[in-house]
């Protein structure tokens, strides 16, 4: 919903294409961005829109998250202790907030994300 | 419910079980491929809908300039979700702070919920139809910019309050 409004948004002023479409493109933007992952390509999006401009934000919205660790079990065993102070999940296991996993810790601890 | 196989197993994979193996791949897709099956008898015997949850129009060759535009949405739909990230975990510590029992922290979320459907009716909900009209275009620009606000706002203190909540669907 936040994508579809953004890419609405930001059908008003650019060209070329129906805010529809926009929408679209901003939905799968977005999702790809929190999820860091290129997977929102539905059937109906692949058969009708698959175009280039879908392809280039399902690229460039994830590249934008780099700087957001990703949580992977790998992760897990490295991830340092809690910072001073810090409360919540230490930010080296946190995941995006698109991202659903729940992985044990070695420790027995358990990491969940939702989406 | 979405009626997207394809998606539905590089979703799995890459979000739950974390690998792409052929031990990872196979029983998804067999199981969405069970999933479409059944989906497909069901919606020609009437029992569900037949049609996308979320259909659009077909529409003519999209020009390159909208190649050029698509730039600018992945940079500004990329900062976006880092914003809806930063929330999130921002709202976590924000009630982690709070000098009240975690068992409260629910009850706090779904007030800031309901606050903000007042403001925007809209935002709540599963959202089906609210993104059904965002994709056919027919929500005016103050709308979508009040919904992009108001929803962003009780979403992040929603899920920050510990509330059960998403973001495929919902957002």
């Amino acid at each position: 919903m936040l994508g579809a409004a953004l890419g609405g948004i930001l059908g008003s002023v650019l060209p070329g294409a129906s805010d529809g479409t926009w929408a679209l493109l901003g939905m799968a933007g977005a999702l790809a961005g929190v999820t860091r992952c290129l997977l929102m390509l539905s059937p109906n999006a692949v058969a009708r829109y698959l175009h280039l401009a879908l392809l280039v934000v399902l690229f460039v919205a994830p590249i934008t998250q780099s700087d957001i660790p990703r949580w992977t079990p790998e992760l897990a065993p490295s991830d340092p202790a809690r910072a001073p102070g810090e409360r919540g999940v230490p930010r080296a296991r946190r995941c995006s907030a698109g991202t659903s996993r729940t992985a044990r810790h070695p420790l027995g601890r358990e990491t969940t994300c939702r989406w | 419910v979405f009626g997207t196989p394809v998606a539905a197993v590089l979703l799995a994979v890459e979000l739950l079980l974390f690998e792409w193996r052929p031990r990872s791949m196979i029983p998804v897709a067999v199981a969405a491929c069970a999933a479409e099956a059944v989906r497909e008898a069901l919606s020609h015997a009437g029992l569900l809908r037949a049609a996308p949850l979320f259909p659009m129009a077909s529409h003519a060759s999209l020009p390159f300039s909208v190649t050029l535009g698509a730039v600018l949405v992945g940079i500004a739909s990329g900062a976006l979700a880092w914003v809806m990230t930063r929330c999130v975990y921002g709202a976590e510590d924000l009630f982690g702070r709070l000098p009240l029992h975690w068992s409260w922290w629910p009850a706090i979320g779904g007030l800031v919920v309901g606050v903000g459907g007042l403001i925007e009716p809209r935002a709540l909900g599963v959202g089906y139809s609210t993104i059904g009209a965002e994709l056919a275009g027919r929500l005016a620009l103050g709308t979508l910019v009040g919904m992009l606000i108001v929803k962003l706002v009780i979403w992040s203190v929603a899920l920050g309050s510990n509330t059960s909540g998403g973001i495929l669907a919902p957002s």
